[in-house]
This record gives C-alpha cells, structure tokens and sequence, in this order.
C-alpha cells in the first residue's frame, strides 16, 4: 500500500466514520477497528508514510494523525458500549417502552394487622423476648382470679366477657394477660417473653371490635423496675414512630399491676397541636401497662418478695390504625380487596 | 363521673386555674374524657320579681308589667301571658345582649319598655320558648341571672379507676387533686349541730347477714311544697341529671357532693314503726319508682316496713312509697351495703344506677351519718319550717384502717427510683399516719377511705404519683436469655413460613370473626372435617343471630368470598390462619388454629405460568402438601371426603398414614353450600390445613450429593385409566436402582393416539453416580433393567 499523503487523511477518516455507522454486531465493529486502528491498519500505513514526508511538514501531520486516531477510538469505545447494552443510536426508534409495568408476580398480601404485629414483635424480639401463645377459650380463672379480678369486682366491668354455654364458665378471653399466667405457670421465673393474639369484647363501633389484636409482655427477673418499663416502652415507641415520637406515662388502674401506668404518643396527626384524631389531647393512648401485681406473681406460685417486672399490653389494632391512618376499626374485618390491596 | 369545676371550688373555698385542674387529675390518674365550657349566652340579664300586671291601654295581647330588682322599678311591656304577680323573671335590661342581639329601650304601641322578660330559649338555656322562663319561689331577686345560674361553669367527664369509689363524688375528687397538690384536705360541708325536735320514731332492725353493716334512718316532718332552687336545678342538669323534685334532687345533690347514696321514702306511705333490712326473700316482682316492673333474683338486700318490700338497698326504690310533691313527711335512708350483693343484683337485673354503681365501688363506711347531717342542713336552709328528728341509726359506720409496713429500699427497688427519706415522708403523710418502728422500715396507717392501698406495692404507686411519672429515670433491664423458654414456647416459625408462602403465590390473608349463625352450620350441612365436636355457643353474642363459633374456617371464609365477589372480582385468592372450636367427647371446650384457603379462578398466572393452567383442584393440593412439608409431617394419604359441603367427588382429605388423622381437607364447594351463603358464583375452592398442636422441631442435616454429570431419560408410560399415580409412585420406590437419583412425573395425558380407557405417564429419570462419570451404556443398562421391573409389577407398558 502507498503511504497516504496528508490531504487524504481528511477522507480516510470520513469513511472510517460511515463504516463505522453502518456496523451492527461487535464481530463487525472488531474486525473494522482492526482493520482501521490495527498494527497492520490503515492509520499505521499511513504513520509509517509520515516518514516520508519533508522534515518542516512532518512534524503538523503527526499531529493530524494523533488525533484522528484519539478521536477514532473514542468513537469505537462509544460504539462498543451501544451495541452491549443493546440501545439504538437514535433513542426515538427504541424498541422497549420502560414506562410500561414491568410484569412482576402477582404477589399476594398479608393482613394489615398481620404486618403491624409482625413488627411489634420483631422489636421485641431484639430486646430479647420470646414469643408465646395462649389459648382464646379462657377459663375465668387464667383470664380474671389469677389476675387479681376476683368475682363480683367492679373491674370486670372493663372488659365486656363472651360467655360460652354450658362450659363450666369457658370465655373468650378478654385480653392476653391470661398468657402472663400461663408462661409462669408452666416455666416459671426469670420470664421475658410476647404474647401475641386475638381477644373478645362485647363491643362494636368505629372504634370498638368484638374481636381485636392483642400483644401482651411480660418480663419477670431479681430487680426489673419500674424506671425499666418505663426505659423499654419508651424505646419501643421510638422505634415504632420513629425518634421524634415524644412519649408521656400517666398512672392508671388495672387489678393486675400495682403501680399501673398509660403510655400516651404525641399525636402523630397534629404534632401535638389538637386534632380531631387526639381529641385535641395532643397524646394518643397506646398502651397500658405496670409493675405485676404481687398477688398474680403469688397466684403463680412465684416469690414476689424475690422476683419483680413488669407487663403490658398494646392494642395491634390502635397500632395500626395510628401508624396506617385508618379511621374505622371495621375496615380491618370487613377484608374489602381494595382496602387489603393497599398495604 | 361528671365534675362541675364551680361546685369543686366552692368546697375548697378557693379557685383553681383550668389547666392547673387538667394536669392534677392526669398526674392522678384519672383519665379526662371530655371538658365541657357552660358559658351564659347573655350579658346584662338580670332577676326581678314581678310587683304588678296592668293591661296595655293600646294593645289586647300585651300587658304593662311594673318589675323590681336591686331596689328600683322597671316597666316592661309583655306579650306572654304566663306571668303573674309575684314571680321572679329573667329581665333583660337597656344595653343587655342575649345571644347576640343587643336589648334597647323602646316604645312598644306607644308606650315605652325599659327592657324585656325572656324565655329559656331567648336566653340559650333551652329550647323551651312557650311563655317567660318563671324562676322558681325564693330565687334571690336583684341578682345578675348567671350567679342566679351558676355560671360560668366547666363540667369535666373523668374516668375514676373502679378501685377509687372514694373519688366517685366531688369532695372525694377534690381531696385527691389537693392530695396531689400538696395542700391540706378538704373539710366535708356538714352542720355540726342541728335543732332536733326529738328522736326519729323508727325503728331499724338489721337481720343478721342481710348485707348491710350500717343504716341512718331520719324523721323530717311540717314540709311544704318546695321548688328546686335555681342553682341547684341547673347544677344537676349540668351535670348529666334531670330535676325532679326537690327531694330526689337535694338527694341527688349530697351523693354527687359527698358520695354518700340516700333515699327517700314519703313517710306517710310507709307501715308500721319499724325498717327492716333482710336478704333471704326469694325471687319475686317489684315495682320501682322509675315506674317499671322488676323480678328480683334471690340474694337481693331488701328494705322493708311492716307490711313488706319497700325498696331494693342499694339500687333503687319502691313506687309505692316514693316523695311526691304532695309529701309532707320523709323518712331518709342513709345507708352502707355489701358491694358484691348489690353488685350481684344490679348485674342480673342488667340496671346500673348512680346508688349501685357507688356501692359496687365501695362508699366510706363513716360517711352515711355525716351524709345525712348535710342532707337535713341543706333541708334546713330552704324550708327553714322543717321539723327534724333526730336520726335513728343502727349497725356501725366505723372503719378499719390498713396498716402498711413500708421497707424504703424495697419500693425503691421496685420503683428504679432513689428516695431521701425526708422526701417519702412528706409523701406517705398525705396517705395516714407514719409509725416510725424498728430500723428495717416503718408502718403507714392509711386513712380510712384508701381502701385500696394495702400493700407496699400501693404504696410505690402513690409515691410514683406524687413525683409524677414524667419525672421517672428511664432504664432498660437485662434480658433474660432463657434457653429453656425459647425452646418450649417457639412455635411461631411454621405460621411465619405459611404466610410468607401463601404471599408469594398471590393469596391475600384476610382477618375474620369467630361467630357464625345456626343458617350457616346448617348450610355447611354437619361439615366438621377435624372433628371438633358439636359446636359451642356464646351465652351473650353480640348479635343474637350468630351465637356460635366456627369449627371450620369455612364458616368465615365464604363471609370473605361475599364481600370478595360483590366486589365484581372474578378471582378470589384469600388465606387465613385463626382458631376453631369445638367440644370434645368428654364435652371439654376445645380449640385448634388451621388454615384456611378459598380459591376462585386459579392460582395467579405469572407464578404459574403454564400453556395449560392446572387445575385448581390439584393446585390446592400442592400448596396443602407443601404446607404439610413445613410442619415436618411424615407420610400422609389423601382419600376421598363425602359430605354435602363438597361437589360430589371433588371433597378430598388427607390424613396422615401412621395415625389416619385428618390433617387437612380440600376440593371443590358445592353449589347449594355456595347458595346457602348467598353468593352467586361457581368455582369456588376451600382448603383447610389443621395446625399441630406442639411443632415438631425441624431439623435438616447435610447429604453428600453427586458432583459429576447426570444422565437423563424420559420414559413414556401407558398405564390404564384406573391406575392412579399413586401406584406407580409405589411401583418407583419399590425397584427404585441405586443410580436413579432422581424422578419426577411431567406429563399425564389421555385421547389422542392414546387409546380409550388408557393414560399417558411421562416421567423424567435422573441417574447419577457418586463416584464417576456415567457413561451411556451404563446409563441404558439401569434403565431399561429399572423399566422392565415396573412393567412387570404393573399392567403398564413402554409407549413406543
């Protein structure tokens, strides 16, 4: 081949560039690039030419050719990465329309409440605790007496009871404290565990279900404190609404913890403004909770002048319906599929 | 309880600021339900008697009314024709705003009206617009009409805990807010001496064990007609209660004021010299003053005169010898019952009333006699012609007191919390007494109306109160690692794996009620496929027509499969894992958790993407075995399931071969089942899986496997219609060689080429070898050898 002389380099690159459009396969972009840039291509021939040329000129058509060369690799390297990823040149012939739904599985979903539990238990878990689970068919004396709730005591009146007939006074259980017993009754102490479940009131209103989520702890040991529950559940709502939720524990009554408290989150809705949601409170009620009586510790057979702890009891549901937005407690039985759909 | 923020201050003697009485009864613990604000709707109004009527020259419907009030004379024109000389009105004078609306001086027909009578409604008090509102005799004249009112006022609606009855009234409320505070206690507002005009001619006989330890019983005689006093008529309602007369209303009065229930009888009705207190009268009827007719159960306390029933204690009174405006003489009943008795009565009755729901709680034993000077004080004040009999009083209204040892240590370490001891006793003194004993501790004797505290973990509570449970160090315990408890109690994982599983294959769970009606168990036709048992029944079900609870989570799904399909879904993939009940042989109730699954237009398609979809029939099958496979379940069987809730022969149940329990039922719901629960669809596919009770523990441990290259042959069998997979399965493990590391059945088919009364098996073998690479020859050999042995032990053949 004859060298090229320096006015043709202009036209050499210029095919270079139409042939280089006209590729299709990487095959073709490789043999063309060894045939342009290769030890034996055309850009060699003509840097081997160079020498021919007159000393004064020699040195401006280097240059030329070092740049040709640079700019011509770039463009194979472009070209390369094209035809890889498989995309057009030209974006407005594109074959794949990515704004179209990408055809996933149809996966199914678990129950809001499902999900809410899930996630009540899993912080538990880190903290420590084990899961466990007790019967809905209670006997009164797991779900009242062992309780401190002996018959004929007013505080009966806080849970409306589901009798069932002819079973030797068998109900559904009210809450899942009877859990509490049935733990230290088989394992005895030290205790820390969950207790997740369905509880039955004879109640209905937006509010109100007859049959609810309950999540029931329990942590028994030589010197668990108050100043504990209070360090747990105030670690348990940080996680839950995040680090900002402002947590508050006022006293309150339940016949199976002395003292008792309730565990209030600045309302999420308002940031503690007032709102329709808190009543214009400012706080939502989330949990109850207090020091196990020593009387349920005794109806255990356990010491209660040598072991202590706490209890307490979260509605899943008001959980839920805080942390999902939902207004009306029968959305949740009702199994609508666009309501189940959203979660 | 109602709280009126007025009658709250008037006993103190002192005001509170709102917010101040908002935060104490948090810190107390007594849950504020709601804050209602009575403010007047009207400025300027004032009280004036009417001194004389006149008619208006110019006009028939109105009259000239000439009024006094704070020692001058007004003349209003009127248009009501209820006035009469001599009563006490609203009069709105020049400049006076009612709801808004400014009263000016004007001439009305020509003659001029220096203000206006008013009607409840123009005032905002109620609606009652009929004629000019007449304030009852003895409202004090000349007074602005809002203190004639009580007004301004904020009502509180707190929740009192059911271990404080002694809170239930607004002195009780009051000494827990001034506890909390720091201030000293309340003094009840009682006369200390009142002119008796000689001893009540009553006598009370308590019969031994008749469930009253203490009763007040007094003579009040000469009485008038009296009204209710303004502010006492609006105070109550106010406060949630009707006026009635001013004996039921003054009685009302001391209970909300004091806590104390009394009643009223109209002594005249009454029979005989004697009250008698008794509860062994047998069931019988009883007509109360709310005009209903009761049948009381046995065990019911009774008052009695000589001739019988007069009043059921501590719940309600007797018809008959109610206080009418016509009484002259009563005879007030003070009284302690049993808490549990009445408590007992009120429940079975279904009737809680202001009396029952305070005795329930526990009213102080000293209160009834001081209740009973407060109530002939009041008396005295309004109708000071009253004659009073000195109270005729029997049983005793002493009150044991609780003597708590407290070990500062002890609470401390209950509480998390440090006390100097100086800071406790400050405390512990508002609650009783401190005896100081022996070094380990001292003795708190509470006061007598804390009956609640009686242990030291009470104690630790009121201290917690007083320092303020916002004010707690916040710690967090050691764990407990207990291996013992993580071993017994996990049996979460297999329900955590079926969801998760079920999710993934396109089911929705869903979350349902237990209660089911008898339509629907008749509609399930007997169905009971784990053998629950007849089924249980609630006493008091919320609606009268679902009174059982469901031995099949069929029960509740095909509830779900309504609401599902009027939501116009052709396709129905829904899931639950929840318990169902029954009664076992012995008649013990019994409980189990199952899954539940209800399938409607197969499995979702992206999952199972195949030409031809399966069927949903063998698809639920899949999933119940590999749901049986999470609980690590050995050999089962499926056989066919009869019974009416299933098309027939599309019911299957599998058992588990060694004990031939069911451990889960499928197949297809029939049409009069899908009828029964109202849905108007076919295709429906319900699946249950029944849960063991104790989890066997999984355990998994490694197998060598082949690592050198597998040899695969299909084999095309024809076996005849009638022989069911089941069978060559046998048939493979039977002659199963050594080399056959594998085999799964692909293809079943029938027609065709396919002879009639004959179906195709296509199986794919897999041989491998654990030590080298199989050659073809060595492959063929096993093979053909492991084809011939099944031939021989089936009426199969080799399809060629």
């Amino acid at each position: 081949m004859q060298p090229e002389a320096p006015e043709r380099l202009e036209e050499l690159v210029a095919r270079a560039l139409e042939d280089l459009e006209s590729v299709k396969t990487i095959e073709a972009l490789d043999s063309l690039k060894t045939r342009l840039l290769g030890r034996k291509g055309l850009l060699a021939d003509a840097f081997a030419g160079m020498r021919m040329l007159p000393e004064d000129r020699r040195g401006r058509f280097g240059k030329q050719l070092n740049e040709a060369k640079a700019s011509m690799l770039e463009r194979f390297e472009a070209k390369k990465r094209q035809l890889e990823t498989g995309q057009k040149a030209n974006p407005s012939s594109s074959v794949l329309d990515v704004s179209l739904p990408g055809p996933l599985p149809q996966v199914g979903k678990l129950h809001p409440i499902s999900q809410v539990q899930d996630e009540i238990l899993a912080i538990f878990m880190q903290m420590g605790y084990s899961v466990a689970k007790g019967p809905e068919l209670e006997d009164d004396y797991h779900n009242f007496e062992a309780l401190n709730i002996p018959k004929h005591h007013p505080a009966r009146d806080m849970q409306d009871t589901f009798f069932v007939q002819d079973t030797g006074g068998f109900l559904l259980r009210t809450h899942t404290s009877p859990v509490q017993i049935r733990v230290m009754e088989r394992l005895g102490v030290p205790a820390q565990v969950v207790a997740p479940g369905r509880v039955y009131r004879r109640d209905l209103d937006p509010t109100h279900s007859p049959m609810f989520h309950q999540v029931e702890g329990l942590m028994i040991d030589k010197d668990v404190s108050f100043a504990d529950l209070i360090g747990t559940l105030d670690f348990f709502s940080k996680r839950f609404f995040g680090p900002d939720a402002a947590v508050r524990f006022r006293p309150s009554y339940f016949p199976f913890t002395e003292p008792s408290a309730e565990v209030d989150v600045r309302c999420i809705f308002c940031k503690g403004e007032g709102c329709r949601v808190c009543k214009n409170s400012g706080y939502l009620e989330v949990l109850g909770c207090g020091m196990v009586h020593p009387a349920v510790l005794e109806a255990c057979r356990v010491d209660p002048d040598a072991w202590q702890g706490f209890a307490f009891g979260l509605g899943v549901e008001r959980l839920a319906m805080l942390k999902l937005g939902i207004d009306d407690i029968r959305l949740f039985y009702e199994n609508h599929p666009s309501f189940l759909a959203q979660f | 309880m109602l709280a009126s923020k007025g009658l709250l201050e008037r006993l103190a003697g002192f005001s509170i600021p709102l917010d101040r009485l908002e935060a104490t009864l948090m810190q107390a613990g007594f849950e504020l339900e709601n804050i209602q604000n009575f403010v007047p709707e009207f400025q300027g109004v004032v009280t004036a008697s009417i001194e004389e009527i006149r008619k208006h020259p110019n006009a028939d419907r109105l009259s000239l009314c000439r009024l006094r009030s704070n020692g001058r004379t007004f003349d209003v024109v009127c248009g009501a024709t209820n006035i009469h000389e001599g009563v006490v009105v609203p009069l709105a004078l020049e400049g006076a705003t009612l709801q808004g609306r400014t009263i000016s001086a004007a001439k009305i027909r020509g003659i001029a009206s220096e203000g206006m009578l008013c009607s409840q409604k123009e005032l905002g008090v109620s609606q009652e617009h009929e004629g000019i509102w007449l304030l009852p005799k003895g409202t004090p004249v000349g007074v602005p009409l809002e203190e004639a009112l009580g007004l301004p006022d904020v009502v509180f609606d707190v929740s009192i805990p059911p271990n404080r009855g002694d809170a239930l009234s607004h002195f009780g409320l009051l000494r827990e807010l001034l506890m909390i505070l720091g201030e000293p206690s309340p003094r009840l507002p009682v006369q200390e001496s009142l002119p008796f005009v000689g001893e009540t001619p009553v006598e009370i006989d308590l019969a031994e064990d008749c469930g009253c330890t203490g009763y007040v019983g007094t003579l009040l005689e000469n009485l008038e007609e009296i009204q209710t006093p303004l502010w006492l008529s609006r105070l109550l309602l106010r406060l949630g209660k009707r006026s009635v007369d001013f004996w039921v209303d003054l009685a009302n009065y001391v209970l909300l004021e004091v806590g104390q229930p009394l009643h009223t009888f109209d002594a005249d009705l009454l029979k005989g010299a004697k009250i008698h207190v008794r509860s062994d009268i047998g069931e019988r009827e009883f007509r109360a003053l709310d005009s209903r007719a009761y049948k009381i159960p046995k065990g019911a306390v009774w008052i009695l005169d000589e001739e019988g029933p007069v009043a059921l204690a501590g719940i309600i009174g007797g018809a008959d010898s109610m206080v009418t405006s016509s009484t002259r003489r009563v005879l007030l009943e003070a009284a302690r019952f049993d808490p549990i008795r009445i408590r007992k009565t009120a429940r079975e009755l279904r009737l809680t009333t202001d009396a029952s729901f305070r005795f329930e709680r526990g009213v102080e034993k000293e209160l009834a006699p001081l209740a009973t000077m407060r109530f002939l004080g009041l008396t005295l004040e309004e109708c000071p012609g009253v004659q009073l009999y000195r109270p005729s009083v029997a049983g005793d209204f002493q009150s044991p007191r609780t003597t708590v040892h407290i070990v500062l240590p002890k609470v401390e370490k209950l509480l998390g919390f440090p006390l100097s001891n100086e800071k406790a006793f400050d405390m512990l003194g508002r609650l009783g007494e401190i005896i100081e004993g022996p070094e380990s501790g001292f003795d708190l004797r509470v006061a007598s109306y804390r009956q609640d505290i009686q242990r030291p973990c009470d104690v630790a509570e009121e201290i917690a109160r007083f320092v303020g449970y916002g004010s707690f160090l916040q710690t967090m315990p050691k764990p407990v690692y207990s291996v013992a408890m993580e071993a017994t109690l996990a049996e979460l994982p297999v329900v955590v794996e079926t969801k998760a599983y079920l999710r993934a294959y396109g089911f929705c769970e869903v979350v349902t009620y237990p209660f089911s009606s008898r339509n629907m168990l008749e509609a399930l036709e007997g169905f009971d496929p784990f053998d629950m048992g007849s089924s249980l029944m609630l006493e008091n079900p919320l609606q009268a027509t679902d009174p059982y609870l469901r031995n099949t989570l069929a029960l509740s799904l095909m509830k779900v499969l309504r609401t599902h399909t009027g939501a116009a879904k052709d396709v129905v993939r829904c899931f639950e894992v929840a318990r169902i009940f029954g009664r076992s042989k012995e008649g013990k109730p019994s409980e189990r958790e199952t899954l539940g699954i209800l399938l409607k237009g197969g499995l979702a398609r992206a999952v199972w993407e195949r030409a031809v979809p399966l069927s949903p029939l063998q698809a639920l099958k899949g999933i119940a075995e590999n749901v049986l496979s999470f609980l690590c379940l050995s050999r089962s069987v499926v056989r066919p399931e009869s019974g009416l809730f299933w098309e027939a022969n599309r019911g299957f149940r599998i058992e588990e071969a060694a004990s031939g329990s069911p451990v889960a039922v499928f197949g297809e719901v029939s049409q009069k089942a899908l009828r029964a629960f109202d849905v108007k669809t076919k295709g429906v596919y319900f699946l249950e899986v029944l849960f063991p009770q104790v989890q066997k523990a999984r355990t998994t441990a490694y197998r060598p496997f082949g690592r050198f290259p597998a040899v695969l042959r299909d084999i095309s069998f024809v076996a005849p219609e009638q022989l069911a997979y089941q069978e060559l399965e046998d048939a493979i493990e039977r002659c199963r060689p050594e080399l056959l590391a594998a085999y799964e059945l692909f293809d079943v088919y029938q027609g065709g080429a396919i002879p009639p009364g004959f179906k195709v098996y296509n199986v794919r073998c897999t041989y491998q070898s654990m030590e080298r690479t199989l050659t073809d020859e060595e492959a063929n050999g096993v093979h053909f050898g492991f084809i011939e042995q099944l031939t021989q032990k089936l009426p199969i053949k080799l399809r060629t």
